[in-house]
């Protein structure tokens, strides 16, 4: 009996492990979103600053693409307000990696408080703010929507990935806010797309 | 068996390897501490990547991201293995509860770890390597009791689970789901190179894996040829400690055969002592006195001989011949003995009594050998033979076969279910009388066993030494 009851203990430990540390196994309903492939008129011009919001890699991606683009712009990953005196855009790449912020030396807190610093100055300065996402579904999705709605409500334009589990806080934020989104099926198409704020 | 309590008994400092486990839990906690650095590693690996559009640096940072995964899991599972076992916490749990309880404990301490060190770690791949090397520690531990062989088993599987986290079409089975692994095949999809994560991850796994299973199954046989090899030895020695108890029984028998043997002198002078208080004559007093005085020698002849094996005497052939006679029950009626004595027999130098035993013993195999003749007919010739006498005793029975015949001259083999001492004692006997004997056989035909023995003109012995023996 005593083996039973620890043994039952054991199971509901391990479930109740498996849900707390990993599978948020409800799957989020998504409907299928129609956007524009792109924008029908550039809204942004350079030069730019690229910066991250919560210092995933996905920033270098947005860089490389704007170097192909030859668009000019200035990469900075921890940019503060007075980094953008003297440009017209401000490109925000979201997504939260814990192991980037330690990297840059930064708090979840403190990152906040950045990009708020950051959208601030750029509504001080009307600066154009695109939002680019492309991670979603990974373990730190939670801080990465905080980000993505602290920046999205104030963004001119926002990219993101189909069937990513950002793909929803995208579509809301866009409808709140009056917000041109575009949703793209691979990393690999979001170059035009962003061209288009430009071009 | 999981618990492997019989080996843990068997080590003598348990506390040694309860400290050890701490030690490397502790390590396996504090692991992003100290390889926080080539965490960072892994992020400029990715920029470099992006950068310069190599997909090459993405695999090594992948190479770097599994490595460190692989080295925390294994820490993690050895320390938590090592102190389950060492405590005495596993006593009295079934080995699934045990199983669980360890898959659990190594969970929570990597999801501490991760959210102390905000690190982030791989759930799925872990849990699935975790399930599987307990499934192989559960054999393959139960079989070998080693750790070591365990532990190389394990490290394979861990870094066979991790390398499919870098893989994109794992991804929707939660595969690499920390930041820094989707970051990684976020710039892969980017660069086009989600087919090169796919194949890397797939040719990195599926080798580790299969050797995991393959070291696993040769460990497990390799222990259980050495087990068998334990058995034997432990039945050879069995067989080696049954055959000196054999041997000892022998000896046992021999004893009671001279105590036997002891009886018919010990009659005769019983009978003639009687005879002598019944008698008034001085003639029959002599004679008989003679007679008893003859049976006290011939009594006091066999104890000497068993009591000082290597003493001998210079002794007639006929006397030994009659010596044997004497002592051989030949009232069988289905058997027939036909002895065949040349005249005029040298002289021999030997233990009369022992000799007459090893000769007695021939006989008796050639008495006892099933035949499928009528009746049995053994032929016993005794002839001179340059430097000695032959005594050769010959029977119709059903002969020994090759393979028996290699094996006649071992202690406790016998093809006739007897104690299989008879022809080794008396090859012993013969050798130490400065003799041979020899064995020739033909299946159904019949079996000639040769003695030969050496004369006393052979041997060079003088009177005086012979008075001195």
């Amino acid at each position: 009996m005593k083996h039973r009851v620890f043994r039952a203990a054991l199971l509901l430990v391990f479930a109740a492990l498996l849900v707390l540390i990993n599978m948020p196994f409800e799957e989020k309903s998504r409907p299928i979103v129609f956007t524009l492939p792109g924008l029908p008129r550039p809204i942004a011009k350079t030069p730019v600053v690229i910066t991250s919001a919560g210092q995933s890699t996905d920033t270098y991606i947005i860089h490389d693409i704007t170097n192909q683009l030859m668009i000019r712009s200035f990469f900075m990953p921890q940019a503060e307000d007075t980094d953008l005196e003297d440009v017209e855009t401000v490109v925000f790449t979201v997504g939260y990696s814990s192991l980037g912020a330690k990297y840059r030396d930064i708090s979840y807190e403190e990152e906040i408080k950045r990009v708020k610093r950051l959208l601030e100055k750029a509504k001080e300065d009307k600066l154009t703010v695109l939002v680019v996402v492309l991670g979603g579904d990974h373990a730190d999705s939670n801080k990465t929507e905080t980000l993505l709605r602290l920046v999205g409500a104030q963004a001119d334009y926002l990219i993101g990935l189909r069937e990513s589990s950002n793909e929803i806080i995208l579509t809301e934020l866009a409808e709140d806010g009056n917000i041109p989104l575009t949703l793209v099926n691979s990393v690999n198409d979001i170059s035009g797309s962003f061209a288009s704020a430009f071009r | 068996m999981l618990t492997g309590e019989m080996k843990v008994r068997e080590i003598k400092y348990p506390e040694i390897f309860l400290t050890g486990g701490i030690f490397l839990i502790a390590l396996g906690m504090l692991f992003p501490v100290f390889s926080q650095n080539i965490w960072f590693g892994v992020i400029i690996k990715t920029r470099e990547a992006i950068i310069t559009g190599d997909s090459g640096h993405l695999i090594l940072a992948s190479a770097f991201i599994n490595c460190l995964y692989s080295l925390q899991s294994i820490i993690l599972y050895m320390g938590t293995m090592l102190v389950v076992f060492y405590s005495r916490f596993n006593k009295g749990l079934k080995s699934f509860d045990v199983f669980l309880f360890s898959l659990i404990i190594i969970i929570l301490l990597h999801w501490t770890s991760s959210l102390i060190f905000e690190i982030p770690w791989e759930p799925v791949s872990t849990i699935l390597a975790l399930v599987i090397s307990l499934f192989l520690f559960e054999r393959l531990f139960g079989e070998t009791y080693s750790f070591i062989q365990v532990f190389i088993v394990s490290i394979q599987v861990f870094f066979a689970f991790h390398w499919l986290n870098i893989m994109p079409s794992f991804s929707p089975y939660r595969f690499g789901r920390s930041d820094i692994l989707y970051g990684v095949k976020i710039a892969g999809v980017y660069l086009n190179a989600d087919t090169v994560l796919n194949f890397t991850g797939f040719a990195f796994f599926l080798p580790f894996i299969i050797s995991a299973f393959i070291t696993a199954t040769l460990f497990i046989s390799y222990s259980q040829n050495i087990r068998m090899v334990r058995e034997n030895y432990e039945k050879e020695t069995e067989i080696r400690n049954m055959r000196t108890e054999a041997l000892e029984n022998r000896v046992y028998q021999e004893v009671k055969s001279l105590v036997h043997d002891l009886k018919t002198p010990l009659v005769t002078i019983r009978g003639l002592n009687s005879l002598m208080l019944s008698s008034n004559g001085h003639e029959k007093l002599s004679e008989y006195g003679n007679r008893i005085e003859n049976s006290v020698t011939k009594m006091s002849e066999m104890i000497s001989g068993y009591l000082y094996e290597s003493s001998r005497q210079k002794i007639k052939t006929i006397e030994l011949i009659n010596f044997i006679r004497a002592q051989l029950p030949l009232e069988d009626e289905r058997i027939k003995f036909v002895i065949d004595i040349q005249d005029e027999l040298p002289d021999i130098y030997v233990n009369k009594i022992r000799i007459a035993r090893a000769v007695i013993n021939i006989l008796e195999n050639a008495i006892i050998v099933p035949h499928k003749q009528l009746y049995k007919l053994i032929n016993v010739t005794i002839k001179t033979v340059e430097k000695g006498i032959k005594i050769i005793v010959r029977d119709n029975g059903i002969g020994i076969g090759d393979l028996e015949m290699e094996r006649i001259w071992e202690i406790g083999y016998s093809s006739n279910n007897t104690s299989g001492m008879g022809l080794p004692f008396a090859k012993r006997v013969i050798e130490d009388n400065m003799g041979t004997i020899e064995i020739a056989s033909q299946l159904d035909e019949g079996t000639t066993v040769t003695v030969f023995l050496p004369s006393v003109d052979s041997l060079e012995i003088d009177d005086a030494s012979n008075m001195k023996a």
